[in-house]
This record gives structure tokens, sequence and C-alpha cells, in this order.
């Protein structure tokens, strides 16, 4: 059976084979949805996210020209539509709210090895939910599959060694963020 | 610039994208300290720790809501008409039968046709549709009088089943629910309160059924029973559970992996 490349599946799409869509959806829905949570924190608002994404890729299908990598293409609208979210629920005046996520870190209790490793991830999360949208962004999409620092730089317009620069930039930053809680946790 | 340099190499050498030479550059700074070691530790370290978050799992909606959008494109996508598919037909016939084969297809299809038309005449399936609607009712009102029955019954397993049977009546009733509910709070048996729980999870659309299951979540002493609400309120998206979750999890009583369980829902919902 012949493993079709995402373009030739998209492709396909465009030519009016709407199933194909299906297969494309199987390699990126799940990492999509995951990428979403991380900022909605939401199961189900980034469902309707990732639903969103997948609509405007039917919308524009007749856009898709095949000469770049789909999954930068994906990405694109993927931004565009997590944009217009923060854009909607800021004229909404809905908070994020980081505080009350800090209360709940305050309860960790201590533990055995693998809470251990349970709580330096969950730390993790924390230090990451802090840095900047930006920051943030940029490191979750150089930890997807299939998305090299270059199609990162396609999608900010610049160029991939500026890409590698900011990425261990806000790595170094995840570290400093990671630093502070861990210390605030273990003086509580 | 130079800064910036070091950091590319050092980002590439994490990735394992360093070709030959970068490796040689990349290696003499370290070496001269130009990259401290520490610092590549530590970055390293950090790096590390990021790729191995776990990642968000998504539950059934995901796939759900997308094949609902497939469909509704291909829909939108398709010629509609019951004459676009009589074309077909007629061109896939002329294609794949002689004509003799074709006229004796023609003749079984309507001789078929005229057998269903016949017995399924509009005159006789009039008749069929009050005997079906009245045996259907029947049913119902016998799964209430067993459910009715069953739920008083000394043993667990007779109480088990009243609330299994719950889950299959189409209407519901709220005399049902509010025993479903003095099961899942009163319940001596921590089987029949769980089976409430999924019993109850039919008619969460209604608000006074979420707000009953809040109220429960205090109430309840067993984990698994405790555990089960909190995942069906964070299934729900239910933030009005948040304060009740958050008083369990203050308790001194409260167990460990309940108390893991509520941070989890706790964090999914606000």
């Amino acid at each position: 059976m012949e493993i079709l490349t995402d373009n030739a599946l998209m492709l396909q799409v465009k030519s009016g084979d709407l199933d194909k869509l299906s297969l494309l959806f199987k390699r990126y829905g799940r990492s999509l949805y995951g990428f979403y949570f991380r900022f909605t924190k939401n199961a189900e608002l980034s469902e309707d996210l990732v639903q969103d994404v997948f609509e405007r890729v039917l919308r524009y299908r007749h856009t898709f020209r095949g000469d770049g990598k789909f999954v930068t293409w994906l990405y694109h609208l993927a931004r565009n539509v997590l944009a217009d979210h923060i854009k909607k629920t800021k004229r909404a005046g809905i908070r994020t709210d980081i505080d009350e996520k800090q209360e709940v870190l305050a309860d960790l209790t201590v533990p055995g090895e693998a809470k251990q490793k349970e709580e330096y991830l969950l730390l993790m999360e924390s230090a990451l939910d802090r840095l900047s949208h930006d920051k943030k962004e940029l490191l979750l999409l150089s930890k997807l599959q299939g998305m090299k620092y270059k199609d990162i730089a396609e999608l900010h317009n610049c160029t991939e060694a500026n890409v590698k620069v900011r990425v261990f930039r806000a790595i170094n930053d995840l570290r400093e963020v990671f630093l502070k809680l861990q210390a605030k946790g273990i003086n509580v | 610039m130079n800064s910036e340099r070091h950091e590319e190499l050092i980002l590439d050498y994490l990735t394992g994208s360093l070709d030959e030479a970068q490796r040689r550059e990349f290696e003499s700074m370290v070496e001269s300290g130009v990259i401290p070691a520490a610092e590549l530790e530590a970055t390293q370290a950090a790096y590390n720790s990021f790729h191995t978050l776990p990642e968000p799992e998504p539950g059934p909606g995901l796939d759900a809501k997308f094949n609902r959008l497939l469909a509704a494109e291909k829909r939108k996508a398709r010629p509609a008409g019951p004459t676009f598919s009589w074309g077909d037909l007629w061109q896939q016939l002329n294609i794949f039968l002689s004509p003799a084969k074709f006229a004796y297809t023609l003749v079984i299809f309507f001789a078929g046709f005229l057998v269903a038309w016949f017995a399924f005449s509009p005159k006789q399936q009039q008749q069929q549709d009050p005997d079906v609607k009245m045996l259907a009712t029947e049913l119902s009102q016998m799964k209430k009088v067993l459910f009715t029955t069953l739920i008083e019954q000394p043993l667990a397993v007779d109480r088990l089943r009243a609330v299994n049977i719950s889950q299959e009546m189409t209407e519901a009733d709220s005399r049902v629910i509010d025993a479903l509910f003095n099961s899942l709070n009163n319940d001596p048996n921590v089987n029949v309160r769980l089976a409430a729980v999924e019993a109850l999870k039919i008619h969460t659309a209604k608000p006074e059924v979420r707000a009953g299951l809040i109220r429960s979540i205090g109430q309840q002493d067993s984990p698994m029973v405790q555990i089960a609400l909190a995942d069906l309120m964070q299934a729900l998206q239910e933030k009005e559970a948040v304060p009740q979750l958050k008083q369990l999890l203050q308790d001194e009583g409260t167990n460990e992996l309940v108390k893991d369980k509520i941070k989890e829902s706790i964090n999914v919902l606000i």
C-alpha cells in the first residue's frame, strides 16, 4: 500500500477527495489538540479550536499549492485560529486565572520517587504557563513532530538562525522560571 | 553576535543536528570555555525535561467533531436530488448488463417492488404501528415497576440491577432521578453508589442533576465514588464543582490517590 505524503493527500482533498482529510486529521489532530490544550487548559475548547482549524483547511483548500510543507500551512492556520480566539476572549474580558493555579501548586505534598517525578513535571508545566505567549508558542512549535526550525522560521517570517537563538533563550527562561517555582515550593 | 552563534550551536547540539564542521567548532568552544560546561548542562537538562512533558490526551470529542465536520462538508459538496442517483444507476446498468440481462433485472426488480408494496402498504402499516407503540409503553412501565421494586431490596445485587435498569429508561422520570440520588448518597454498598453515578451521567443536561452531583461530592466517603464524581465534573467542565472539590482536597481524611485526581480535575476546570 502506498503511503501518501501530506502534500499528496492535501492535493487530493483539494481536487475533491474529501475523505483523504481523515488521514491528515489522524496525523496531526492530536498534536494540534495538545498545542491548544497547553494554552487553554480546556478540553472542550481545545477540541473546538482543532475543529476550527480543519474547517479552515476545507474552506481554503483551493489555496493550497503544495509547494511548501503541509504542516507549515496547517500551523499557519492554527496560529490564526488561536490569535482569533485570544482576541475574542480579550474582548469578552475573560481572565486567564494564573493566580488560582498558583494556589493549587502550594498544596503539593511530599513524596515517593514516582510522585517526585510527577511533581517535577507539574512544576515544569507551570513554568511553561508562566512564559509569555510568544515564547510558549515557539517552544511548543519546536516540540512538534514534523516541524523543523526552518519551518518555524517560515511561519514567523525570520531566519532559521534567529529561530534557534530564540528557542535557546526560551528554554533558558523556562529553566529560570522553573527554579523560581521550585524555590517557592520548598519555602511553603 | 558571538553569543548568538554559540546559542545556535548549543541548540543544534541538543537536537543532534551538528554536521562535522559544526561539531568541531562546538567542541572547541566547550573546551576553551566560550561555552561554559555548567551552562550547557543546565540548558540540556531543561531541554530534555521540556521534551519529556507528556502530550495532553484528547477525549472522544475530538474525533467525533471532526467526523461531523467532514460529513457536513461532504453533504455540501454532493449534488442533491434523486435524479442524480437514478441517472447513475441507469449508466451502470447500461455498462454492465447486456440488453437481455437488463430486461431480466428490470422484471425481477419490479416484481420485488410489487411484493414489497403489497406487504407493506400504508393500510397495513397503520395497523402495525399502534401495536408496536403499545408494546413499547408496556415495556417502559414494566421497567419502572421493576426499578421501584428492586431498588428497595435488601440484597445489593438487586439494588445494582435496579440502577442498571434505570439507564435503559427512555424518559427522565424525576422520581427515578430522586431514587438514584438516594442510592448515590445513602446506599451502604459502594458498587451501587458507583452505578448510580453512571446512571446519573445520562441526565446531566438537567441543571438540578448537576447541582445534586456537586452536593454529593461532600457526602461521599468512598475514594472510588469520590474519584468517579471528580472525573464526571472534569468531563462536564463543571466549574461550579470546584469549591466542593477544594474542600475535599483540604480534608485530612481524604485518600492520596483521590487528592491527585482532584488536583488534576481542578487544574482542568479552572
